[in-house]
């Protein structure tokens, strides 16, 4: 699914002293099938863009097109909203409350008119998409899981419905390297398979490894827009405004302040091992 | 200089019949007066059933555990515990018991009986020591993650401890709150206090003394920085990754290219790669 | 969505913001007993002009006073009905099923309306007015003559002050797990009661179960900081009331004497 922010501004508590501007002016465009990352620190923005792309606030300017649809026109399908655009929102796994995994992941799925068939067939590849066996776990409670597993759990049931644009807001926070790993991989599977991915993420380490293109938040404002390589490479504008850059970028910038000709673009780890290897033989 | 904890053999399990999985097995470990230990492990390791009995918030089931030279099986000793081994917890939201600071930083000292007219001075010491001098008055809800839990930090320090215990207290933190926070650490172990730092991020042990792995209840191995975050089989067996300097090292390796020695941090592996 | 929750403090300097909150807290009490005793509909006219002037000297946007009232139409509206239809059976003018209008009924309809509607609005005003911490304190203040006759006013404070730390965070957490859900297809903004009450319950269980998860963890961090219910803690010292605060509590006691005598 195709996203396209035009001019879009969204405005907190108007009128009161809490008034803030959330977002100001923003213009993107999200390809269909992308896995893009959005970064920037604590109150830029984030959060509202999300909840303006999945309906869940309306801008006070501009659209917010899916699929090249004002999702706040007349016309537009709200419930058809719902069911293509899955949120994950932070420590999701808190929202798990049904006795059975099987009853909560198909929670979503109430209002669609779905037959009991297509229903289960929906919950079952949610699960096994999030790596878990249908029948091992259906009739187990939710709340008997691991931390990573809770995790994955809810975002099956986001997955339930089948969205074709999936958004995640800080997807990996508290989960730890193995549950991180399990997460990330089959959030890569499913991009591949077709899902556009838009994922809120503090890890710079990982969108540059994961994500087509970074989307950079600054005070409600799009700073910077593009592929990782591109994004990160302008390092000095990105520590002069108090945004992490990855560990990789770090490294790379730490050789070309000694005088390697590492490329400025080089912020996966791959590619930092090849460039160390290729200059340490010559 | 004295041990400030000393666990032998402890064995802790939460299923009441004591025939359950059990969440520390057989574990010893030494922690010596002023060190910085960080004991690293993944969810459900037994790390945090562990700080729980370095404060005596769970008692000792099985084995023997000194803190602060007091014996945690004695009931008697659970307050003096208390106040000599200070914890600090994940939730930075889920540990305030007031909404104005210094009535929150004020709740310690109150309960250990530190005279009325001595509180002002520990508060102001405390939130000096944070870095957020002048708080008092201020509401909890209206600062970020990082000073929310640097106030957590402030009210723990208001009792004085020797020992300080912070369980995973960077994991809800943005990259921002994570690096005030680790600096505030920094800065109490290097006024002489005791820090053992539980954590799954490795970056943030690279900093300490020591380094205790824990996998399934039990202690791995336990010894500094390099030595354990350069053993590729301990690291595998913990389901840790290593540093990116250390990541680095071994990969070259594996191509054939040996660096000179194996760096920890960022500005080691500058060294090693430019030597 | 992009709104405030009704009743969030607004900073301000007027002079309702100014006075104690205590002796505020001491008004509100004296102002809805008045309330309560209002019987004449000509006094809740009288009610309505004396919330507008309240409403003025707080400086606080009219939209933002009438907030709290503003999202239960439906509520007023019930009152209204079950009070039309069952309050005076007697004088009903017809009798349908177990349906009994009335005059009387419609009446007390609209007086039981008006004071709800009075209190809501009213206690938005100080809400709105006061800071939360200063709230805790002043009920704290209020509450601790009791302490004379045994209750436990300290523990009594101890909760009220953990309860209020929470509840933004709270607030903050339930209005995730509704657009969580929301995004999940839950019908929140429904215009069918329904819909909208058979969403609620599925939001409640997370809610209560979040809740209780943090009490939990809050309960250890109390206990790991040396908490014991059994010790007894310093008494606070609290600023005597000022000239202003007395004045304000004797208008609002005079208008309760005046609205009791005359009923």
């Amino acid at each position: 699914m195709s996203v396209e922010l035009r001019n879009v501004s969204c405005v907190y508590a108007p009128g009161t002293p809490y008034e803030t501007r959330a977002v100001t002016e923003l213009s993107l465009t999200i390809r269909d099938g992308e896995f893009a990352g959005v970064m920037g620190k604590t109150g830029c923005g984030k959060s509202t863009m999300i909840q303006l792309i999945a309906g869940l606030m309306r801008p006070s300017g501009g659209q917010i097109l899916l699929d090249g649809q004002d999702i706040n026109g007349k016309n537009f399908d709200r419930d058809g909203l719902r069911r293509r655009v899955g949120v994950v929102f932070q420590f999701p796994e808190i929202q798990l409350f049904e006795t059975t995994v099987k009853r909560d992941v198909a929670f979503g799925l109430r209002h669609f008119g779905w037959t009991e068939e297509e229903k289960e067939s929906s919950v079952r590849e949610a699960l096994e998409r999030m790596g878990f066996s249908y029948e091992a776990v259906k009739d187990k409670s939710p709340l008997g899981f691991s931390g990573g597993e809770k995790r994955r759990l809810a975002v099956a049931g986001v997955l339930a419905a089948r969205p074709e644009l999936l958004i995640l807001d800080e997807p990996l926070a508290g989960l730890d390297p193995l549950g991180r790993e399990a997460l990330l991989t089959l959030l890569g599977e499913l991009n591949r398979d077709g899902t556009t991915i838009l994922m809120v993420s503090h890890d710079a380490d990982t969108l540059a490894e994961y994500a087509d293109r970074i989307i950079l938040l600054k005070d409600g404002r799009l700073f910077r827009d593009g592929p990782a390589a591109e994004v990160f490479a302008d390092y000095d504008a990105l520590k002069d405004n108090g945004i992490g850059v990855c560990r990789v970028r770090e490294a790379a910038e730490a050789l070309r302040r000694r005088g390697w000709e590492i490329p400025a673009g080089t912020v996966r780890y791959g590619q930092l091992l090849d460039e160390i290897a290729g200059r340490w033989r010559q | 200089m004295k041990e400030a904890v000393q666990a032998k053999h402890l064995v802790h399990t939460y299923s009441p019949a004591g025939n359950g999985r059990r969440s520390l097995d057989d574990f010893s470990l030494t922690v010596m007066g002023g060190e910085f230990l960080a004991i690293l492990g993944h969810n459900g390791c037994g790390k945090t059933t562990l700080a729980r009995h370095l404060n005596a918030l769970l008692a000792v089931q099985q084995g023997e555990l000194t803190v602060a030279c007091l014996d945690a099986r004695n009931s008697a000793n659970v307050w003096k515990i208390r106040q000599r081994a200070g914890m600090v917890f994940q939730n930075p939201d889920n540990q305030f018991v007031s909404s104005v600071i210094g009535e929150d930083l004020a709740f310690g000292p109150r309960n250990f009986g530190v005279p009325e007219q001595e509180i002002p001075r520990r508060i102001q010491q405390a939130l000096e020591t944070v870095g957020m001098s002048g708080y008092e008055k201020r509401s909890t809800h209206l600062l970020s993650g990082g000073q929310k839990q640097r106030i957590a930090i402030a009210g723990v320090l208001a009792a004085e401890p020797d020992i300080l215990i912070f369980d995973e207290v960077t994991s809800m933190l943005d990259p921002e709150g994570r690096r005030d926070v680790l600096g505030t650490i920094g800065r109490l172990h290097a006024r002489g206090r005791t820090v053992i730092l539980i954590s799954h991020d490795i970056e943030e042990a690279v900093g300490a003394d020591r380094v205790a792995l824990i996998h399934d209840g039990r202690l791995l191995a336990v010894g500094t920085p390099r030595e354990m975050f350069t053993d590729a089989d301990l690291m595998r067996r913990t389901g840790l990754t290593p540093p990116l300097p250390v990541r680095v090292y071994n990969d070259l390796r594996e191509r054939g290219i040996t660096l000179p020695f194996c760096p920890l941090t960022m500005e080691e592996l500058e060294e090693a790669l430019c030597r | 969505m992009n709104r405030l929750p009704a009743g969030l403090y607004q900073p301000g300097d007027s002079v309702v913001h100014r006075l104690d909150a205590a002796a505020k807290l001491l008004c509100l009490l004296l102002l809805l007993a008045a309330v309560v005793n209002t019987a004449a509909p000509a006094g809740y006219g009288v009610w309505v002009l004396l919330l507008a002037l309240l409403i003025r000297l707080a400086r606080i946007p009219p939209r933002t006073a009438l907030a709290s009232a503003a999202g239960l139409g439906w509520f007023f509206l019930l009152i209204l009905l079950m009070n039309l239809c069952f309050y005076a059976p007697e004088q009903a003018w017809v009798s349908v099923w177990i349906f009994r209008p009335s005059s009387a009924g419609l009446l007390q309809g609209l007086r039981v309306a008006a004071r709800v509607f009075l209190l809501l609005v009213m206690s938005n005003v100080l809400m709105v007015s006061t800071p939360p911490l200063a709230l805790t304190g002043a009920f704290e203040r209020l509450l601790s003559p009791l302490r004379f006759i045994g209750v436990p006013t300290e523990l009594a404070a101890m909760i009220l002050s953990v309860a209020i730390q929470f509840i933004p965070t709270l607030l903050e957490e339930t209005d995730g797990i509704r657009k969580a859900q929301t995004a999940r297809g839950a019908r929140f903004d429904s215009p069918n009661l329904w819909e909208k009450g058979k969403a609620v319950l599925p939001l409640l269980a997370p809610v209560f179960v979040a809740a209780f998860q943090r009490a939990d963890e809050l309960s250890l961090a109390m206990e790991a900081r040396g908490y014991r219910a059994d010790i007894r803690r310093g008494r606070k010292k609290y600023p005597p009331f000022r000239a202003c605060d007395w004045l304000a509590l004797s208008l609002c006691a005079a208008a309760a004497v005046i609205f009791i005598i005359i009923r």
